[in-house]
């Protein structure tokens, strides 16, 4: 009845006004699309932003502060503490940590997912892009396990249309990534010379399709690895790397790390790390650099292994010393006498070594050291072939050079020729562990997130101290991050639905 | 709908029936003056055949040979007249005393009608209860008039912006301010370009029922106002000229006992107040002793300013200000004949503010007029405004005045060119500018051309059929520039490391080493911001309507038509530094600025057709049914959702014609009852709640962005919007029920007129939050519900009125609730878009609630402070801390006279809301607050405490003072906790006052050339009463015209009081 009424008054009143404004068929057709901005964009657009915004949520501070992203992950592992001139965060100190805590890591993710499920949705983009979309979306969603377990994944990134999406069982989003990134590589295996090649817009490997797949490949080991502690993880790793070689990974030389054009002429165009605890383009520090210093617990570990690179994760403080300060220590030691995180450089750009070296470096997402490390603990435990102490010496040698330690692989040489299970592989009584400790003490500052899940996943560093500060009464370092503050507020039954979680003691599906 | 559809062509078939009489009379009827009296009842007499006269007095009946005509209109003596013998009665009839007048309402589409014809609640204000104290903008002049309808002005300054609402809040992102109709066309430019003097009436329709046929715009109610189109008789030249002054009428409260620290001496002891800072901005040093101190640091010249330190008290910053002066200069011409009318006006008003610099000038014309040949008439009207604006920074300088420590003579600093002390270089102040230095420095200027024309052509092929086109256009352009003059410190400023400090005993000063001025405050590039914008509005309209008696007892008023709105906005604006202070985008230095997203440069188009029908069938003029129908099609929405029906119902009955006998009985004469239901709706939240409808042109589409950082040298990179485009949105639906009662008491002496409504938003646009894990942050969605319910009663009466006196009174209350029913599946907070951070709608609370930070309570509500250090400490929790609109507003408006002295008075009571004052906080940051003094700066025991006695339980605390009193408590502690600013807003306000004298004809009769002069003397804001705990400002502030309300700022103006004089004289 109404659209007869419609039709009606359509016909009789819209013939007159047709006519006296001089209207046509589409006259109210004219707000799509949009003539001020875009609204659809090539994949060759889309790919280099959402990449740079990965590289921040990998290897920066998303969203800033001192209680997100990768700082965070820095402090508990041991490698930075919190510097005694300023006045004190308690709930970080003591592992009271709010759903504020880290919540950049997810809010960032979940948006730059959006943009590559876009590529990957577009048929027309082609088999390259689309392989690189699935690929960094597997890299960010297991991530996204290794911090927070179960995750919304096969609701998520519908906003509009489901705007409470549900949450996925953890350990079916880790094996949906494996699958995920096999299709990837199959994906570029039957591209066709008709499918759109990425070139510079690929901002980490500049269209090497090849590079790709070595990077998928590592990123399922990555995942793989993971689930060694797990009842079903054996046979399972066992099946995914199946026909697979050392060669299919990540190698020597070959760091994964995203640059678009990183460099010091305006402050967001430093690289990630450098933007967190680096200087401001006028040389300026930012506030990180002065509130996170070393940590005494990492300090000693490579004064007591004599490790080159200790000068190259820190700086020396006043008095030219390499000083470490106790994480939630209370004691009254001033900027001066502990010493600075990053390495020797900042504030003498260019310079050539540490663990941030340049405001136009790569923001690394696997480093070739990591890879090497991936592989020489899958050889030892038997699901890849080849020679684990080879590995093991070529990681230790790769985080040597990418450090910038002087003839690094002599120097690596001799360290590793030093007894004890800290460095010596081949005299070592527990192989794993000797390869962990070594993966930890190489990742320092460059991806403490992996350190962690080596911690939580292994034990390793057993050792590992907690805070000191007063009132501390976790028994160890935390097992994840709480949900972000947003799920509470806007998907609040989904996530109530995942139960009480406690920071300390909810642990990732795959920890033992 | 469908037996809302049946019933229209049912009426459409009847109007073809026609009745057949013997002799048909037409006429005209008038009152004493010759002004039309429209809706006059004619009554053949001795019979039952009547008719009734149309909304300009004209009237056609058939009667009998040599019948009589009886004619009658509320408010009027019955008179009985013999038509002559070409059929012809043109009737003066004599007003009746101590009645009031039957009320004719312009309903929706122009068309007049009686009140008791209105199935909802409508209010007429006339013009001269508009202008009674000649206001620059009509929603000054409306303030407090009607019930159901709120004005806030939301600031003072140069043609201060208001907020209007009807019935409250709806729309939780949309716009809630009602559809305002000019002369028939829609009209979204600033009410406030509207020259007052020019209006004719205002009719407020304030229910959604009154505005059904105007679609998806018209869910807030509508405000229709006609403009004068000339009027009938000799000519009218009216001249008038109003001076208006402006006064600052009160401050904040102030401390006048303690000068500068702000924190940078003081050892261990946080209570040591014993160093006063030369050159500091808060006000925690020590108090004021009298002697003679060193006020900034030294200068180049080697001199240092010393200054008394003494308090100079409220009147030293009242003094900073000007007097306000606005002077206003109205001619109109008027003039017409049977077939004609012609209107003109001019008005010019320069005002400079109370902010000393700021000026303003509005300049409006406009021309009006009518012509009728047979049965084809025309009419018109076009106007133009400028208006044109140069102020300061104004929020920056009321901020800097009201934070200046109270021993700094600010009068002193006005030359800050050449003063040694008030330049760059020699103010005292490490922190912030001299404000008369940014008076002098950084500038803003606004111009306005707005013009519009709207024209309306009309046949009326027979007597009770109309057909009519009307094509209206209205185009504003603005010009935006803003201008910052260099800041420049010399090098002795840049390194000068000595500051004078005076020795505690009063014998002399200490020099003392530190960090130079300029490691502090920097040195400024000159900037040139341009910004320029122009929104079109092409409207047409076609109307056919019949008014027709259908027999004996029925008769019928229909219409159908089209509406059709084309609405384009282009905009762009640019800024940058310059080197050189030449005002251009030419000269700044590197790619200048565009504005941010994709509002730097823009262009909107949307269009909406609405197609719409209504019909009212009278029955023996006491019993009343009307409905109306409309869809629209918006381009904004997508082709599936554009078709949405609106649509209203209602009903009146006048019980009091019904009964017998009843219309004249003395005491209860007239009762009317009504009722009506309608569905509305809203799609301004489309547009963010802007009024235009091309602001929310593009929403459908999903959007690209420049990702941050981008580009990289060559290298391109965009991001999907983190606002998720919905292709499915649709207009939000607002569902009314109304119903009302009309009484008349008294031979209609006292009218009283009372509704209740309730009505429930659903499908509310929101901007809503989003989990990120939806892979966005907001969604445009229809997800959110709302009621509102409330009560309006206004009260019109005569209570007296005789040749020497006549005294009106009306009383006007409105009772209005609101709630958040939902805002989107289980969420149960949403922040409001605008400048107010607290402003929140909240699930369960009424819409907009104020949100911040509580102190941590116990139970019963008492202060929880450390048992040590007697501190209170901060609920980290957001804490719903009161609603933001009155739930009560009184208005009392009276008239009264005595012979040719007339005194005209509005005053208005909103209570049950309250108001979160930020200017509080910024007073409690540089210690400039009375509260900051309110123990001397001693430590106290906070008040109404208690601590835990180390069990767990809590102790009522009577000794343990806080451990400061001063830096260390009322700047971070105390001001971080926004309950301590949120106070009830209730308030009375005298608006308006005015004294009109009628200058005696035989005064002028000589000159045989003016025929009526009159002298006012009015004021305007005249008397406010506010709660004790309401120190700081006018709680009618906020921070912009947006649902944000609730919260006022330290960039407002203090109120003002205005007073006026006018001379207006007519010839």
């Amino acid at each position: 009845m109404l659209k007869k009424i419609n039709s009606i008054f359509l016909v009789t009143a819209s013939t007159i006004v047709l006519l006296s404004v001089g209207c046509k068929k589409g006259t109210f057709d004219i707000n799509s699309p949009n003539p001020n901005v875009p609204s659809t964009v090539e994949p060759a657009f889309i790919l280099p932003a959402a990449m740079t915004t990965t590289a921040v949520i990998v290897a920066g501070n998303p969203g800033g502060g001192s209680q997100s992203g990768n700082d965070l992950f820095n402090i508990y592992m041991g490698y930075w503490a919190v510097s005694g001139d300023y006045i004190p965060s308690a709930a970080l100190l003591q592992y009271t940590l709010t759903t504020d805590f880290g919540s950049n890591i997810w809010d960032m993710a979940y948006p730059n997912l959006k943009n590559y499920n876009v590529i990957e949705n577009t048929v027309d983009a082609g088999n390259n892009y689309r392989a690189i979309a699935k690929t960094m979306k597997a890299l960010l969603f297991s991530r996204l396990v290794d911090i927070y377990n179960n995750i919304p994944y096969t609701d998520a990134l519908n906003g509009g249309t489901n705007n409470f999406p549900t949450y996925d069982d953890a350990a079916s989003v880790y094996k949906a990534q494996v699958d995920q990134l096999d299709s990837a590589v199959a994906l570029i295996n039957s591209a066709a010379t008709s499918d759109a090649a990425p070139g510079d817009d690929d901002i980490m490997f500049s269209g090497d399709m090849d590079a790709w797949k070595t990077f998928a490949n590592t990123v399922k080991l990555k995942i793989l690895m993971h689930l060694t502690q797990t009842s079903d993880g054996p046979g399972y790793i066992q099946s995914k790397l199946s026909g697979m070689t050392t060669a299919d990974f990540i190698g020597t030389g070959a760091d994964a790390g995203v640059n678009p054009g990183y460099s010091n002429d305006a402050n967001n165009h430093q690289t990630p790390l450098w933007n967190d605890i680096g200087s401001n383009t006028s040389g300026t520090t930012y506030t990180n650099n002065a509130y996170f210093r070393a940590n005494s617990y990492a300090v000693n570990f490579y004064q007591s292994t004599n490790d080159p690179r200790i000068g190259l994760f820190y700086s020396p403080n006043s008095a030219g010393a390499i000083q470490g300060r106790a994480f939630g220590s209370t004691a009254l030691e001033h900027n001066d006498v502990i010493s600075g995180i990053g390495g020797p450089s900042l504030g003498k750009n260019p310079a050539t070594t540490g663990s941030l070296q340049d405001p136009g470096q790569p923001a690394y997402i696997i480093t070739s050291t990591e890879s090497l490390f991936l592989q020489a603990e899958a050889v030892q435990r038997g699901f890849l072939p080849g020679n684990a102490a080879a590995l093991y010496q070529s990681a230790v040698e790769e985080s040597f050079r990418l450090l910038g330690v002087a003839n690094y692989a002599t120097a690596a040489a001799t360290y590793t020729a030093q007894a004890g299970d800290a460095t010596n592989f081949a005299g070592s009584s527990n192989k794993i562990k000797t390869i962990i400790t070594q993966k930890w003490a190489a990742l320092n500052t460059i991806d403490p997130v992996e350190s962690w899940s080596d911690w939580r996943r292994l034990g390793i560093p057993s050792n590992l101290p907690i805070s000191i500060y007063p009132g501390t009464t976790a028994p160890h370092i935390p097992y994840r991050l709480l949900y972000p503050t947003s799920e509470y507020n806007y998907n609040g039954q989904n996530v109530s639905g995942q139960g009480n979680i406690d920071a300390i003691t909810s642990k990732i599906f795959w920890m033992p | 709908m469908r037996k809302l559809a049946s019933l229209l062509s049912v009426l459409m078939l009847l109007c073809t029936f026609a009745l057949a009489q013997t002799r048909t009379v037409t006429g005209r009827i008038m009152d004493e003056k010759g002004e039309s009296i429209p809706f006059a009842t004619i009554i053949e007499s001795g019979t039952k055949n009547a008719a009734k006269a149309d909304a300009n007095g004209l009237f056609s009946i058939k009667i009998k040979e040599g019948a009589q005509l009886i004619v009658s209109s509320t408010g009027f003596n019955t008179q009985t007249v013999t038509p002559d013998a070409t059929g012809v009665a043109n009737v003066n009839l004599a007003t009746k005393q101590a009645e009031l007048k039957e009320v004719v309402v312009t309903a929706a589409l122009g068309q007049m009608k009686q009140q008791r014809q209105l199935g909802y609640a409508a209010t007429n204000i006339q013009s001269k209860e508009i202008t009674a104290t000649k206001p620059i903008s009509v929603a000054n002049g409306l303030t407090g008039k009607a019930a159901g309808l709120q004005i806030n002005s939301v600031n003072n300054g140069l043609f201060a912006p208001t907020r209007m609402t009807l019935r409250g809040n709806r729309s939780l992102t949309g716009n809630n301010q009602p559809l305002i109709v000019v002369d028939g066309a829609i009209f979204n430019n600033d009410i406030s370009t509207i020259n007052t003097e020019d209006i004719q009436d205002v009719s407020i329709l304030k229910g959604s029922s009154a505005s059904a046929i105007y679609g998806s715009d018209a869910s807030n109610g509508v405000i229709v106002i006609n403009t004068k189109r000339g009027t009938r008789g000799k000519p009218q030249v009216n001249f008038s000229t109003t001076v208006q002054v402006e006064t600052l009428s009160y401050m904040p409260e102030l401390q006048n006992r303690f000068g500068s620290n702000g924190g940078e001496k003081f050892v261990n002891d946080f209570n040591d107040l014993s160093t006063y800072i030369p050159y500091e901005n808060q006000s925690y040093g020590p108090e004021f002793n009298g002697r003679l101190v060193p006020l900034g640091r030294p200068i180049e010249d080697g001199t240092t300013q010393m200054v008394p330190y003494s308090g100079q008290g409220e009147s030293a910053k009242k003094k900073f200000f000007d007097k306000g002066i606005t002077t206003q200069n109205n001619f109109s011409y008027a003039a017409g004949d049977e077939n004609s009318r012609f209107y003109l006006s001019l008005q010019d008003v320069q005002t400079r503010a109370i902010m000393p610099g700021d000026k303003g000038r509005r300049d409006v014309f406009r021309v009006g007029g009518s012509r009728t040949y047979g049965i084809f008439s025309a009419n018109y009207t076009m106007s133009y405004t400028y208006k044109n604006t140069d102020y300061t920074n104004t929020g920056l300088v009321y901020e800097l005045v009201m934070n200046t420590p109270m021993h700094v003579p600010l009068q002193n600093y006005k030359d800050w060119g050449n003063d040694r002390y008030s330049t760059p270089d020699g103010y005292y102040n490490d922190y912030f500018d001299n404000p008369w230095w940014v008076i002098g420095n950084q500038r803003q200027k606004n111009t306005d051309h707005n013009l519009t024309g709207n024209v309306q052509f009309n046949l009326k092929p027979l007597s009770w059929l109309n057909l009519s086109y009307r094509l209206a256009a209205s185009n504003l352009s603005n010009r935006y520039e803003a201008t910052s003059s260099p800041k420049s410190f010399s090098d002795f400023t840049k390194t000068n490391k000595v500051v004078l400090y005076s020795k505690p005993d009063g014998s002399g000063v200490d020099s003392v080493i530190e960090s130079p001025k300029y490691n502090v405050v920097s040195e400024g590039n000159a900037s040139y911001g341009n910004a320029n914008y122009s929104n079109f509005l092409l409207s047409s309209d076609f109307i056919a309507s019949m008014d027709k008696k259908l027999s004996e007892d029925f008769n019928l008023q229909a219409s159908i038509g089209t509406t059709y709105i084309d609405n384009k906005i282009t905009g762009i604006g640019v800024s940058g530094p310059l080197v050189i202070p030449v005002y251009n985008i030419n000269n700044v230095q590197g790619v200048p600025t565009l504005a941010a997203g994709n509002t730097g440069n823009f262009f909107r188009e949307a269009r909406k057709l609405g197609l719409f029908g209504e019909a009212t069938v009278g029955y023996r003029n006491f019993a009343f049914l009307h409905g109306s129908y409309r869809s629209d099609i918006d381009s904004r929405l997508s082709k599936d959702n554009r078709w949405i029906p609106y649509y209203d119902i209602d009903a009146s009955l006048v019980v009091s014609d019904l009964i017998n006998g009843m219309k004249d009985n003395r005491i209860l004469s007239y009762v009317k009852v009504r009722g009506a239901h309608s569905v509305t709706g809203n799609a301004s939240a489309l547009g963010g709640g802007s009024a235009y409808i091309a602001d929310g042109a593009y929403v459908i589409n999903p959007t690209y962005n420049v990702a941050p950082g981008f580009p990289f040298g060559g290298l391109g990179g965009y991001s999907l919007s983190t606002l998720i485009a919905n292709p499915n949105l649709k207009p939000e639906q607002v569902s009314e029920n109304e119903i009302g009662l009309e009484l008349g008491f008294l031979k209609n002496r006292f009218v009283l007129n009372a509704s209740a409504y309730q009505s429930e938003l659903t499908d509310g646009i929101v901007t809503a939050n989003t989990a990120s894990s939806t892979g966005s942050y907001f969604a445009l969605l229809n997800a959110a519900n709302t009621r509102n319910k409330g009560v309006e009663l206004e009260l019109r009466s005569a209570i007296i009125k005789n040749r020497d006196w006549t005294w009106y009174l009306n009383i006007n209350y409105t009772h209005y609730e609101n709630k958040v029913l939902s805002i989107n599946g289980d969420v149960k907070s949403l922040g409001i878009a605008g400048a107010n951070p607290n402003a929140y709608a909240v699930v369960g609370q009424p819409y907009p609630v104020i949100e911040s930070r509580d102190w941590v309570r116990d139970d019963q509500g008492h202060v929880i402070v450390n048992a040590t250090t007697g501190n209170p400490s901060r609920d980290p929790n957001l804490k719903v801390l009161g609603n933001a609109t009155p739930k009560d507003i009184l208005g009392i408006t009276t008239n009264l006279r005595w012979k040719n002295l007339t005194f005209t008075a509005t005053a208005d009571y909103r209570g049950g809301y309250k108001i979160f004052n930020t200017i509080g906080q910024y007073m409690d940051f540089t210690g400039i607050a009375s509260t900051t003094a309110i123990t001397g700066r001693q430590r106290f025991v906070f008040p109404n405490s208690v601590y835990d006695d180390g069990t767990g339980k809590y102790v009522t605390n009577t000794n343990v003072t806080v451990d400061d009193a001063n830096f260390n408590f009322w700047p971070g502690l105390y001001r971080s906790v926004g309950a301590n600013y949120v106070v009830s807003a209730d308030a009375w306000k005298l608006r308006e006052a005015a004294i009109t004298y009628d200058i005696p004809k035989n005064i002028f009769a000589a000159t045989k050339i003016i025929q009526q002069a009159t002298l006012t003397v009015a004021g305007r804001n005249l008397i406010m009463l506010r709660p004790k705990t309401n120190v700081w400002t006018d709680p009618e502030f906020s921070e912009d015209t947006g649902n944000g309300v609730g919260r006022t700022s330290e960039a407002q103006a203090p109120p003002t009081r205005i007073f006026s004089a006018t001379l207006s004289i007519t010839f």
